[in-house]
């Protein structure tokens, strides 16, 4: 049977299609849509099968990690940050081995399009020392999934799947096979000299799986000496390319006259990690020169090892940063032919695009103009979600990685308190899905070191930027099943801090006065941590949206004086600058007017009216 | 078999990712082998977004300068961060409300407007690609497209409507003829 997929759900459908029936994840794009999938086909099928929305990384591979070593077929998903997260577990994980196939999914994002950096997963292998498979297409992405499960079920060791955001978000016509629904039971046959190895077996584990990689890198499957037309005769140039860049290449290389096409020949590694010994040897024996072409660090490179003979991330051939185009391949293979130095043809200036900006009508946006109206000279320590976008109103200094917001304003405080310099208004905000995944722990940590910030928690009771996944607070799950809920208030109480105050950000007065309060708390001598907890639904969520005032906005043409405050210090999309016979003007786009009136305050002219 | 590479352009919000599964639905209903390629995540609260669609035997999505036989673009803005993935030759179709530089005025519509009249605000892509099919270049019919718009649509209002916005959009090029 043929189907449209995106790469993404091709993961999912190659979970099911091999029996994984345990699937546990952290959303982060472009990741987030292979466990709603799985969970989607696997309903739709009538397959038993459990998928969890875990609170962050680490969590989610110890679950399926768990759920691995009782026999049954696991996966975590997660993407390639998240991987850091969930770092301690995935390489203690390959020590101790698995016994049902275990496969970790981590997207990677060159560019990056959505993340804080553009680290390589397979990199991340190489240190964990677990294989990798490096699909290519959606349809590959399904069939390597199934040879990832099998593989770990084999070796008994966990096996990485690295899609990349091209693939992810890749949309194909494929050909499925059956889901049947797995027969296992779970069994967890006790060997704490595995399960709880002491440092002396530990080390005896790691020789063990030395030789299982060893192993591998012997194994004819993936000789990827044998990955092109065995007749084609030999070309004068090599390239060796796997996932996403070895796709790009290959379409290059089709689109490119017959006469400089076959000049090359193209090899596909499947497996960039551990990689095949024969075909590495065999192919520096064959060819003078072999550029590698991959995304985003030169694991396949370094594995050859031979810097004189190949060239790509290493040498330059292709740029060290940034997402392959195919005009850089292009560039890459033209420079390689003439073995002259890359010369990307930078020709082309573009005019600069739209930026990303909080969706008309979000809460969030009505807090930081709150945030920056309460606390005009403080530092706004920021977070990951879509509140980072707070930086294009001013009110977000900092953000480092997830939940790093508390710690940074905890440490900003120490940093001038103990430095017994004067101590400027310090903020911390964070997002009720960042607060759950890695927030808890710095608010634990921050109290304790006795900091004193304002902590702005943006409750939109969803994971907003990554497609509205549920949170802890309200207890639905991943399933659509309802959980035990847990207030943010208990919990962060729970956490020593004693002044909490619950506002509707919509209520920009009653906002400010709270903020103002907060921060003359972090100063009064009983004082600590004051907790400003921002309550209002994501407008991406219907239900919420039917709880907008639904107001009538209008500006009065004689009286805006087209400033621009409003469309600078707001920045709401309905807010339009246009030219009045010559005049600059703002007006209200009645299209993506959401009607929840928050503008009206930020007009200094009072042009912006109601009604 | 159809071999056309496509982008599409607009600002997040626009149904920039619909139009491009749209069309891969076409491309199915045709018989094509096709593989797209959207954009997610941070780019998808307002900012330039774009979709790329490859109809034929591809392995990558990504389509480079100079190769694109069709531009579609949903916001005027976006046209000239785009056009240089148009190869010598190939069709722009652009939605927007002014004429633009370097493009013929038949090949621009003002969907906005058209949807926005027939109460139809939020289907200023389907208005837009009913107008596109149109176009000679485009590389399925007016029926393919509708059917694709059938098979998408979630409940039968939204098939309606969705065939309704098709219509105002192919109606607009049927009257200029």
């Amino acid at each position: 049977m043929r189907q449209v997929m995106l790469g993404n759900e091709a993961v999912a459908r190659g979970l099911l299609e091999n029996g994984c029936t345990f699937t546990y994840a952290y959303p982060g794009t472009p990741s987030s849509e292979i466990l709603p999938a799985f969970l989607k086909q696997a309903k739709s099928e009538n397959i038993a099968v459990h998928g969890h929305w875990s609170v962050n990384e680490k969590i989610a591979l110890e679950s399926a990690f768990t759920a691995s070593i009782t026999g049954m077929r696991s996966a975590a998903i997660m993407k390639q940050v998240g991987l850091n997260v969930a770092a301690d577990a995935f390489l203690s994980s390959a020590y101790l081995g698995v016994t049902g196939g275990f496969v970790v999914v981590s997207t990677d994002d060159p560019g990056p399009n959505s993340s804080q950096t553009e680290q390589d997963s397979r990199m991340f292998a190489m240190l964990a020392k677990v294989p990798v498979f490096d699909p290519a297409t959606p349809e590959e992405a399904a069939k390597f999934t199934g040879l990832a499960l099998k593989l770990s079920e084999e070796l008994e060791l966990p096996v990485l799947l690295r899609p990349t955001a091209t693939l992810c978000h890749a949309r194909q016509n494929l050909n499925l096979n059956k889901i049947s629904p797995s027969q296992r039971k779970p069994e967890f046959i006790r060997q704490p000299q595995r399960w709880a190895a002491t440092p002396k077996n530990r080390f005896a584990q790691h020789q063990a799986l030395n030789q299982k990689l060893l192993k591998l890198a012997a194994d004819p499957r993936f000789d990827f000496s044998r990955s092109t037309d065995p007749d084609k005769p030999q070309t004068p140039y090599a390239i060796i390319a796997s996932g996403c860049a070895w796709s790009l290449t290959a379409d290059l290389l089709n689109d490119l006259p017959e006469n400089q096409a076959e000049q090359f020949t193209l090899y596909k590694v499947d497996l960039p990690y551990p990689l095949h010994r024969g075909a590495r040897n065999h192919l520096l024996d064959k060819y003078e020169k072999i550029m590698v072409i991959e995304e985003s660090m030169p694991v396949i490179e370094y594995q050859i090892g031979n810097q004189e003979r190949v060239c790509g991330r290493t040498d330059g051939t292709i740029p060290d940063a940034g997402a392959l185009t195919p005009e850089i391949i292009a560039a890459a293979l033209d420079s390689f032919r003439k073995k002259l130095p890359l010369k990307l043809l930078n020709d082309i200036t573009l005019p600069p695009g739209k930026r990303p900006s909080l969706c008309p009508g979000c809460p969030h946006r009505s807090s930081f103009f709150a945030l920056k109206k309460a606390l005009p000279k403080g530092i706004y320590a920021g977070d990951i979600g879509c509140y980072t976008l707070g930086i294009n109103l001013g009110a977000l200094d900092t953000c480092l990685c997830m939940g790093a917001s508390i710690t940074q304003a905890g440490s900003f405080y120490q940093t001038f308190a103990k430095s017994g310099e004067p101590i400027p208004p310090i903020a911390a905000i964070i997002g009720d899905s960042t607060f759950f995944h890695s927030g808890i722990p710095a608010l634990v940590n921050a109290r304790w070191e006795g900091s004193r910030f304002v902590l702005l928690l943006l409750d939109n009771s969803t994971t907003a930027m990554t497609g509205n996944q549920p949170t802890p607070a309200a207890g639905t799950r991943a399933d659509g099943t309802q959980g035990p809920g847990l207030a943010l208030e208990t919990l962060i109480k729970g956490c020593g801090i004693d002044k909490i105050t619950v506002v509707d950000p919509y209520d920009q007065e009653k906002m400010i006065t709270t903020l103002k309060e907060a921060q003359t708390y972090t100063t009064s001598a009983e004082g600590g941590i004051a907790v400003v907890i921002a309550r209002r639904g994501c407008l991406m969520i219907a239900a919420e949206r039917r709880l907008l005032p639904n107001l009538k906005v209008t500006i009065a043409e004689t009286e805006c004086t087209g400033c621009g405050y409003c469309t600078k210090a707001f920045e709401c999309p309905a807010l339009v600058s246009y030219d009045a016979d010559g005049e600059k003007r703002v007006m209200i786009d009645p299209i993506t007017c959401t009607g929840c009136g928050q503008c009206v305050v930020t007009c200094p002219q009072e042009a912006i009216k109601l009604g | 078999m159809t071999d056309c590479k496509l982008i599409i352009a607009g600002l997040g919000g626009q149904g920039v990712v619909f139009l491009s599964r749209l069309i891969a639905q076409a491309a199915l209903i045709a018989g094509d082998d096709f593989i797209t390629y959207e954009s997610h995540g941070m780019a998808m609260r307002g900012g330039s977004v774009s979709s790329q669609v490859k109809i034929g035997k591809h392995y990558s999505p990504l389509i480079g300068h100079n190769t694109a036989d069709i531009l579609l673009v949903l916001a005027p803005g976006e046209y000239a961060r785009n056009r240089h993935f148009l190869k010598p030759g190939g069709t722009a179709l652009v939605n927007s409300d002014i004429l633009l530089e370097n493009l013929a005025p038949e090949n621009i519509v003002d969907a906005t407007t058209l949807a926005v009249n027939q109460n139809l605000p939020k289907a200023v892509n389907l208005v837009f690609s009913g107008w596109a099919s149109e176009h000679p270049a485009f590389p399925f019919n007016f029926s393919q497209m509708q059917q694709a718009a059938e098979m998408m649509a979630a409940t039968p209002a939204i098939k309606t409507a969705n065939l309704k916005a098709l219509e105002v959009g192919r109606s607009k090029i049927l009257q200029i003829r």
